[in-house]
């Protein structure tokens, strides 16, 4: 017998008679303005989220307020390598369309800008699936998340429930700039992903 | 009602006045009590140290002295919680099983049974409340800090109706003692240190007296008590409960 | 090392010996605590999430079979390949076949408590391969050469300076920085070019979605996602409990988690694995070493439900003033304590009795698990199967006689009360130890029953 089947054998004498799945919970808690509730969570975690209403604002914010902040905040100066996922930042970043690059070549990415599929509002959590390069929102030093304000549902349950079984090869949640408090629980702010995250919350498009 | 009251063996042995008082309370609130005769241990000592197999002869006394009562009561949640849980007899299995639903600890008899609104007792002091593993997530006395629930708390509720009492707040409310039965000696140094640390969050506060329904815990932490020569003392609940 | 010594009373006493150091261990993690019950009594389903949240785990190992069957069909469809290890050997093995087939010998690794369990680091060190950990407290105890003490905050035990002392030796910061940002960016740089340069990454994984394939692994740091997604060969470890029937039922566990954990809604990453990436081989081995025959103890069935959040060591007033390491077994606290006799009952015949049976451990855990019932179990199958002290057995036998006569009782009642030297608890250690930081009660005059008997005269009831 291999381990396979010697496994598999142990586990089916081991297990008792089939126990019944519960049902769903009765009455999560849903929030009545769930983007409020996003934003109070994501600054909580340490995101930064700014409310636009067209492509256009979220270009004119980044460089008026985002990259003079980069620079003040986080002391990057220089030519900054900024690379984008999401198409319409093509005067700002460098468009990123195909899966055939080394992912390598991407250790020098100071910001990336990547779009969204959902929010959620218990725990600011966004949907990122697999957009072109898999590990650029975890190497880049500064991540930007853009999402549609209509996609934030207040709970899990309703994510997943809108995601159903998914179509992505690969996807994460990404509530927050990577953290660590290892050490004597300190709270440090970019551990081994992005030192930022910033969301940009999109409106109603006039 | 006649009820019979069962005192732990070391209560019996190194603290009578916390059995008294719960005798002479339950008599002032109108309770025929009896104290069966015989009585020694509800076997927790051994069951606890994995020798719940030689828990056998505690439980048949036990059963010979206490079946045939209304209410059996114990001032010890600990004590009371291990005989819900454990005690079966293999003579008398139904009379067993029927102590198993008729025994209450002190407070929980007081507060459900009795359904106690008024007491004629009065206890001028500061009181820190220290809530017993046993009674308080065993039998449920009081709401558990770790659970997402409504807060109430059975001898809490007595407490309040104590005259000039001060109960003071803690800074954990429900962490244990340390003392644990066996525990207290073969793990000595973690119990201690328990004890003291337990100790030390009522003395923050100004506590002059610990009280509580489980009097291992309170003998445990008189014993750190004493030996660092404080003024803070323990006291049962029953006792505050029948002063005057 | 003598029998005692490696038994967890004596590495308590030991760590006792530093009292300011108990009480900083004690409020750092009380603190976690603390931001634990902040997060859940927010949440107004927080009990009813936690009694589905172990139905659903109840369901999953009484169907554990099926769900596995179904889990390695998914998961190679999804180009994943599949491997079986019954025990820590098999597995270490084939993570060793894996990387010996592409001549790599240097891997990164994310936390996973599995490859903690079954030794691999060291068995591949003997191999000639070298293990990087890269979550930073993992890290920092690898430095240390120590294990980590607690499954969520591997190096919680660790000073600061401590570190900084571990840093300026291994990693070349200036001697006694101890600023936790300064470190956290040194250990970044220093990982970031490990993350580069590996060819092989290792994961765990916290869930397995039988319906998809799925393997879902959450960090706050990034640092699994880093390590896979620029390997060539992505090699996830996975003990057969993690699995779960359907994707949505993420949806409650997930909020569970890290809520239970640190106290955070969720951690930073949560990564759903599905398909490797073009060019990538990913592998997931399904680990059995012992689990199977912890399924078959009823008693101690539901310990498999565990989702390795730490919430018990975080609450357990024993585990926070003995630390991690006193439970000498990868996972430590009370879980630990009703995991590892499943492992080797003699070398843990020690850790069901590092408890005072408190029950907050069962209270924090998000799948219910009846911790210190199982605790109190393990005790009676331990002392059954003969793997307590002797003596101690012949002084429980007396002490069962002597509280099953009153006769008797009364006699060692009256002789105790006079020489001190009777008090149940006590029995088999003697007094010294209660002594050591203690006073007894001091002797009443009469035994209640005296008391009775006398007023009984009187009253004439």
């Amino acid at each position: 017998m291999n381990s396979r089947e010697k496994i598999l054998q142990a586990v089916k004498l081991a297990q008792p008679e089939v126990l019944p799945l519960p049902t769903a919970l009765e009455t999560p808690t849903v929030y009545s303005d769930p983007v409020v509730k996003f934003t109070e969570v994501a600054q909580a975690v340490g995101s930064s989220v700014i409310e636009v209403n067209s492509l256009e604002a979220i270009e004119d914010h980044l460089k008026e307020v985002y990259l003079p902040e980069l620079q003040k905040k986080w002391q990057a100066s220089g030519k900054l390598r900024v690379v984008s996922t999401s198409v319409g930042f093509e005067n700002f970043a460098e468009q990123i369309d195909s899966s055939d690059i080394d992912p390598h070549t991407f250790q020098d990415v100071e910001v990336a800008i990547m779009k969204a599929d959902l929010g959620v509002a218990e725990n600011s959590a966004l949907w990122v699936p697999e957009t072109i390069i898999r590990v650029l929102p975890f190497i880049c030093q500064h991540l930007i998340l853009l999402v549609d304000k209509k996609t934030i549902v207040s709970n899990m349950h309703q994510a997943y429930e809108r995601m159903g079984l998914g179509q992505d090869d690969y996807g994460a949640f990404i509530a927050g700039p990577s953290k660590t408090a290892d050490i004597e629980q300190s709270l440090v702010l970019g551990a081994h992903g992005p030192r930022s995250l910033w969301i940009y919350l999109i409106g109603d498009v006039e | 009602m006649e009820v019979a009251l069962f005192v732990p063996c070391y209560v019996d042995q190194f603290y009578p006045g916390a059995a008294r008082a719960t005798l002479e309370l339950l008599e002032k609130l109108g309770v025929t009590v009896r104290y069966p005769e015989g009585q020694t241990c509800c076997g927790q000592p051994m069951a606890n140290s994995g020798y719940e197999h030689l828990a056998g002869g505690c439980n048949e006394n036990f059963v010979e002295r206490f079946s045939g009562y209304d209410y059996i009561i114990s001032p010890s949640g600990s004590c009371v919680l291990h005989l819900k849980e454990h005690l079966h007899s293999e003579k008398h299995p139904v009379q067993g099983e029927e102590i198993r639903h008729r025994i209450f600890e002190l407070t929980e008899f007081l507060t459900d049974i009795l359904k106690v609104e008024e007491l004629d007792a009065r206890f001028p002091h500061k009181v820190g409340v220290h809530q017993s593993c046993h009674g308080q997530r065993g039998l449920k006395l009081s709401q558990m800090s770790e659970l997402t629930a409504p807060a109430f708390s059975k001898p809490g509720k007595l407490l309040h109706l104590v005259k000039d009492i001060e109960l003071v707040e803690l800074d954990r409310i429900d962490e244990c003692c340390g003392f644990g039965g066996t525990f207290c000696v073969a793990e000595e140094a973690v119990s201690v240190k328990m004890g003291k640390d337990r100790v030390a969050d009522h003395l923050r506060h100004g506590a002059e007296y610990i009280t509580g329904a489980d009097m291992s815990c309170l003998m445990h932490m008189e014993g750190i008590l004493r030996r660092n020569k404080s003024n803070t003392k323990v006291i049962h609940i029953a006792e505050i409960l029948n002063s005057h | 090392m003598q029998a005692n010594e490696k038994k967890h009373h004596t590495l308590a006493d030991h760590f006792n010996a530093d009292e300011a150091r108990v009480d900083w261990h004690d409020k750092t993690l009380w603190f976690v605590r603390t931001k634990r019950d902040r997060l859940t009594h927010d949440l107004l389903e927080w009990e009813e999430l936690r009694d589905t949240a172990s139905q659903i785990k109840s369901h999953v190992l009484s169907n554990l079979s099926q769900y596995l069957e179904e889990f390695e069909q998914k998961a190679s469809a999804n180009g994943v390949v599949v491997h079986w290890a019954a025990d820590a050997e098999e597995h270490n093995n084939i993570v060793f076949n894996l990387l010996k087939k592409q001549g790599i010998d240097r891997m990164v690794k994310s936390k996973s408590m599995l490859t903690e369990e079954c030794h691999l680091n060291d068995y591949l060190a003997k191999q000639g391969i070298e293990v990087i950990d890269s979550d930073l407290g993992e890290r920092i105890v690898q430095l240390a050469k120590e294990m980590p003490s607690h499954i969520v905050l591997p190096c919680i035990h660790k000073k600061k300076e401590e570190i900084g002392d571990l840093f300026h030796e291994h990693l070349g910061t200036e001697a006694g920085v101890s600023d936790p940002q300064i470190l956290t960016e040194t250990a970044r740089q220093h990982l970031r070019d490990v993350f580069i340069t590996r060819k092989a990454a290792l994961t765990g994984v916290n869930f397995a979605i039988a319906e998809t394939g799925e393997m879902v692994i959450c960090t706050n740091e990034g640092n699994a996602d880093m390590g896979a997604h620029l390997s060539n060969i992505h090699i996830a470890s996975m003990g057969i409990e993690k699995i779960i029937p359907k994707r949505a039922h993420l949806g409650v566990f997930l909020r569970l988690l890290t809520r239970s954990a640190t106290g955070q809604p969720i951690t930073t990453y949560s990564s759903h694995f599905k398909k490797p990436r073009k060019g990538q081989e990913m592998h997931v081995i399904l680990v059995d070493n012992g689990r199977s025959r912890q399924l078959g103890r009823t008693n101690f069935r539901n310990s498999l439900k565990c989702i390795r959040c730490g919430a018990c060591m975080n609450t357990c007033p024993v585990y926070r003033r003995s630390g991690g390491h006193s439970y000498h077994n990868a996972v430590s606290g009370p879980i630990g304590s009703i995991l590892a006799p499943n492992l080797d009952m003699k070398e843990f015949s020690d850790l069901p009795f590092a408890s005072t049976l408190c029950g907050s451990c069962s209270n924090v855990c998000p799948v219910k698990i009846d911790i210190h019932d199982q605790l109190y179990k393990w005790r009676q199958e331990l002392v059954k199967a003969g793997y307590t002290d002797k003596k101690k057995t012949v002084a429980m036998k007396l002490m069962a006689a002597t509280l099953s006569s009153p006769t008797k009782f009364k006699l060692a009642g009256k002789l105790g009360r006079l020489t001190l030297k009777y008090a149940p608890f006590t029995v088999n250690n003697g007094l010294n130890p209660w002594y050591k930081g203690r006073e007894m009660p001091a002797p009443p005059k009469e035994s209640f029953s005296e008391w009775y008997a006398n007023r009984g005269k009187d009253k004439k009831i």
